[in-house]
């Protein structure tokens, strides 16, 4: 058995296809990124190296860049402090839905498997000051005075585009905490209620504890899709108004394709890969588990 | 949005001290909390199929939801015939059928090798593959667009296939693998005793076992490559090879003021999604359960 | 150089329009014979050669995305009678929005994969890193004499005495405006910034959104601030001296006074609501469908008028000025340029065939006349022989703005250097409009913006 599990020629097979794959796809174009990196590349023609100084001015005099990173962390915080424990809270209850429990999960998941441009487009038009959905439903139940420029204004615009992102992955995060509780067994519900426990405290007690596993996997998806975002904010506002809703994979996009600092956009693509590198790995270290498994 | 929110966490606060008795009364709140949150979910969906039924200019009218004075349905033929929707429909079909087979192939395999086999390099090369879920796809945009026009693969489907494979492995060794440390290892030892190969092992004994975890790792790399559009946008140039997403962003460009056909084509779009989600929800959320929960 | 040409043909202009107009018969019996623009080109251009050769397949880049309105309509259908004139020649389209197609047309060039024919803006921002790269096949003039362009039109697409594409028509930039949303709330139409700044401000009392545009994309903000900037300092050319190095944006009265212009009208709300966040076929929609009163953007959009999907009541009533005078700039200074056209790719196996399509493009009765019938814009070639008489009254609006200049501003500011300026003048613009910085404040911006370029 373990002369068979450790024959190199068959591990080479199994690994090899999907390694490669995974190298030349992902890997190399990161290093290529790299090397255009440390020049001035327009895109267009010839360049020249210019060592690391794309590299400083990201790091020390590009308020843009770090506007993008604080946009992304401010999602990552509201998506874990605001719509997981909503999920949570949601997957308990569906479960106690009783015969429309699979509808709900049903519908719960709907806006995540719309595609983006559809939901945006639809975003859009649903907060568009003049005839957008929201400034109708506002002054119809006599609200009118909260009206907005949803999308127009500097401060709130960034609140509107986190909205969105939470609605369209909240199914997501449902269905993860709802399938963690069906792999509770059936029989610690039925002891707690013998034990008299009331049914929070069955909760917050027993069960949530159980899904710690379930919340580690979650919670690593989500940071992983909030520090990665882009086609919400590319198709909703282009990081407008004044860059107050970018996020680094759109600047990254804009820099490189629309103002043409082809060398430049790509040292932004490097810095953001290795804060996410840092960020994956301090989060492994607070769960403490090696990195193999997050 | 916010004052909703607040509003259900009150709602939930009162409801769980009352508690234990499950009282019809707190069913019945319960239910309505539910059915509030799944229509502010479906709600858009709705919208947009409301809304694709109506003319341009209703658009601008002054209520949420409107009856059509009569159905607009030529929004739809000028979607099918305009936006090349049948041909779009098909090409997005086919690439990310391909796609999805072939990473969960690969995925299978490697989860195989990394939570099986025995070897120096299995722990770092499982981290390293790992870290490509922190990856963008659109830092790859440009290398790999140079890279592709190098092996004269754009305008190809391979040139989206490859990467959409590549991008799916990470997560799907996540799934797959995490749910193979939940499958006992007699009974592949007893395969093994009976002379059977590796590869006849995952093919024949582990597969079948882990078609729950395989069916969720397809499903979700469906919805994802499904729907993606910026490598459609960047690597494909001719009409033959493009996709769903890339139709509608053609689309609403093509004919900026007719929003009537505009919400015809995102209802088109949106509809064989939330269908096939819908045929395959029980299998998915089995699927993750199976897998995950040990993760 | 460019601007006087501009303007000097405009100036010829206003000869033969008045010609045309006490002549209509004359040029409509000229022309009767061939209503249909797609049956009637089988004399011209496109040599028999192309005939009886080897199945040609050629690549078309645009950025005209609308295949089914204005010039993307007209733009295919020509592209579609060559191809039946040709059987063995194949035009792939491909058609991307301006913004989009930028970005993509950087991929392309990147990797050095060009399509055959693809359209191109006779501006440094976007033509001079092509030719600096030798991307583009230059072109022989006199191959195209029989198409007629206006003097100057092909500076823009030239460098060095070479040509490397041609124009496809002259833009500028104007006010439509919705005659009913001003009768009914007993306003008149605007005829200095003043009176501008003063009917927003009622408009907007009245719950009508005053002007809109679309800032999303950024790029008429520059070009209204020319038109702002102009109005002060009474000649265009100092916004291209200070770009040039001759001076500076901050400290200068005139363009301070300006951004204030700007500034009060986006204090007063002057501005559609939600215009930051509205692209081009938002914004065009919310002035089509009456939501706004004005709606500042090109002469290309003379088809406002027939566009059926807006209703007719809009249609019957949509009109165009230039924008309003003050005491140091005229009406008739008007902020135009030589737009988007074409040019080909050096690198095509097809040059042959690509520039033979050219030529059949911009025969005369193709692209120039198809445009100018439609509406859809105002060609870049000699087109006063297909003036009819019975162009729309918005049709006869513009051509009376076009022929009534006397000075114009030539390329907008944000396309006379690279991308990176050119992002930067758009961010500083959106700022400006959307009150997120000081008159002094967008100054210096630009100033930072004009240092990218040293």
């Amino acid at each position: 058995m373990h002369k068979l599990m450790s024959n190199r020629i068959t591990i080479f097979w199994l690994v090899a296809p999907g390694f490669l794959l995974f190298l030349f796809m992902v890997c190399f174009p990161i290093i290529m990124s790299g090397y255009y990196g440390t020049t001035n590349w327009t895109g267009i023609g010839a360049y020249e190296f210019v060592g690391f100084d794309n590299y400083t001015k990201i790091l020390f005099h590009d308020g843009v860049f770090w506007r993008s990173l604080l946009n992304a962390l401010l999602l990552l915080a509201a998506t874990l402090l605001i719509q997981h424990p909503l999920a949570l809270l949601f997957a308990i209850f569906v479960t106690h839905a009783g015969k429309f429990e699979k509808w709900f999960r049903a519908i719960f998941f709907i806006p995540a498997v719309i595609s983006i441009v559809v939901t945006s487009k639809m975003w859009v038009s649903v907060f568009h000051p003049n005839f957008g959905m929201l400034n109708k439903l506002l002054e119809g139940v006599g609200l009118g005075t909260w009206k907005q420029d949803w999308l127009g204004d500097p401060q709130i615009a960034i609140w509107c585009v986190i909205v969105v992102v939470m609605w369209q992955g909240f199914g997501y995060a449902l269905l993860l905490y709802y399938a963690g509780l069906q792999g509770i067994p059936k029989d610690l519900f039925e002891a707690a209620e013998l034990d008299g426990a009331g049914r929070v405290n069955l909760y917050t007690r027993v069960i949530i504890p159980l899904l710690s596993p379930m919340v580690r996997v979650a919670v690593v998806i989500a940071v992983t899709a909030c520090l990665k975002q882009m086609e919400t904010v590319f198709l909703m506002t282009n990081g407008g108004p004044a860059n107050t809703t970018q996020f680094i994979g759109n600047y990254l996009y804009k820099t490189a394709f629309s103002s043409s600092l082809y060398g430049y956009g790509n040292a932004i693509s490097v810095v953001f890969v290795i804060i996410c590198l840092i960020i994956t790995l301090a989060m492994n270290k607070a769960f403490k588990k090696d990195v193999g498994e997050f | 949005m916010g004052a909703i929110t607040a509003q259900t966490n009150q709602h939930t606060a009162g409801s769980k001290k009352k508690k234990d008795a499950a009282s019809p009364a707190l069913k019945a709140v319960l239910h309505l909390i539910l059915w509030v949150v799944a229509l502010l979910q479906i709600f858009p969906l709705i919208w947009l199929i409301n809304y694709s039924f109506l003319k341009s200019g209703d658009f601008f009218g002054s209520g949420i939801l409107k009856w059509p004075k009569s159905f607009e349905w030529n929004n739809y033929v000028n979607a099918f015939t305009y936006g090349s929707v049948p041909r779009f429909l098909l090409n997005s079909l086919f690439i990310t059928t391909v796609t999805i087979l072939v990473a969960a192939f690969l995925a299978l395999m490697l989860s195989y090798a990394f939570t099986r086999m025995e070897w120096k390099l299995r722990g770092p090369a499982m981290a390293f593959i790992m870290l490509g879920m922190i990856v963008p796809i659109h830092a790859t945009l440009l290398p790999n667009f140079i890279l592709f026009d190098k092996l004269n693969l754009i305008d190809n489907p391979l040139s989206l296939i490859l990467p959409y494979i590549a991008f799916s492995l990470p997560i799907s060794l996540l799934i797959i693998s995490g749910f193979l440390e939940t499958i006992p290892r007699s009974i592949e030892e007893s395969a093994v005793m009976d002379g059977c190969s590796v590869f006849g092992v995952i093919f024949r004994i582990i597969m079948p076992i882990t078609k729950p975890a395989i069916a969720t790792v397809c499903i979700m790399n469906f919805i994802s490559w499904w729907n993606e559009f910026i490598m459609a946008n960047t690597f494909l140039t001719s009409e033959t090879f493009k996709t769903l997403p890339f139709s509608i962003m053609k689309f609403t460009g093509q004919y900026s003021s007719n929003y009537g056909a505009q919400f015809a084509v995102m209802t088109i779009i949106a509809l064989p999604t939330v269908i096939i989600y819908l045929l395959f929800t029980e299998q998915m959320s089995r699927g993750i359960t199976a897998g995950a929960v040990k993760g | 150089m460019r601007k006087i040409w501009i303007t000097l043909v405009a100036m010829l202009m206003v000869f033969s329009v008045a010609a045309c107009s006490s002549g209509n018969n004359g040029t409509n019996g000229n022309k009767g014979a061939s209503p249909s623009p797609t049956n009637e080109t089988k004399e011209t251009a496109a040599p028999d050669e192309g005939k009886k050769a080897d199945p040609v397949t050629l690549k078309f880049f645009t950025a005209l995305a609308d295949r089914s309105n204005g010039a993307g309509k007209i733009e295919q259908a020509i592209i579609d009678s060559y191809m039946a004139e040709n059987p063995n020649v194949k035009i792939e389209v491909e058609a991307l929005q301006d913004e989009p197609y930028k970005a993509k047309i950087k991929v392309y060039a990147s990797t050095d994969a060009l399509p055959d024919i693809i359209q191109a803006w006779g501006q440094t921002s976007f033509i001079k890193p092509l030719i600096d790269n030798n991307m583009l096949l230059e072109l022989n003039e006199s191959e195209f004499d029989s198409s007629n362009f206006v003097p100057g039109a092909k500076d823009g697409f030239s460098q060095d005495g070479k040509l490397y594409g041609l124009p496809r028509g002259t833009d500028f930039l104007v006010i439509y405006y919705n005659k009913k949303l001003f009768d009914d709330n007993g306003l008149s139409v605007p005829t200095t910034t003043a009176e501008l700044l003063e009917v927003s401000k009622q408009l907007r009392a009245k719950g009508i959104n005053p002007i809109a545009t679309n800032a999303m994309e950024g790029w008429s903000l520059p070009i209204w601030f020319e038109y702002a900037a102009q109005r002060h300092t009474g000649d265009f050319n100092k916004m291209d001296a200070v770009l040039k190095g001759e001076g500076k944006f901050s400290g200068d009265a005139d363009f301070l006074a300006a951004a204030q212009d700007i500034a009060a009208l986006a204090e007063n709300k002057g501005l559609a609501d939600g215009f930051l966040t509205a692209d081009y076929g938002t914004s065009r929609n919310l002035f089509g469908q009456g939501q706004a009163a004005m709606y500042v953007m090109g002469n290309w959009e003379a088809g406002l008028a027939t566009d059926e999907n807006f209703p007719e009541e809009f249609r019957n009533n949509v009109g165009a000025i230039s924008y309003p005078a003050s005491d140091k700039g005229k009406a008739t200074d008007v902020a135009a340029w030589y737009g988007g056209g074409y040019s080909v790719s050096k690198t095509s196996k097809n040059t042959e065939a690509a520039v033979a399509f050219l030529k059949y493009f911009f025969a005369p009765e193709n692209w120039a006349k198809q445009v100018w019938e439609t509406g859809s814009g105002t060609p870049a070639q000699k087109f006063d022989q297909f003036l009819t008489g019975n162009e729309t009254a918005l049709q006869k609006q513009l051509v009376d703005i076009f022929s009534a200049m006397t000075s114009s501003s030539g390329t907008p500011v944000h396309d006379n250097g690279t991308d990176e300026f050119k992002t930067k003048v758009m961010e500083a613009h959106q700022k400006l409009f959307g009150k997120q910085i000081t008159p002094e404040q967008f100054l210096t911006e630009m100033d930072a913006a004009v240092a990218v370029l040293k």
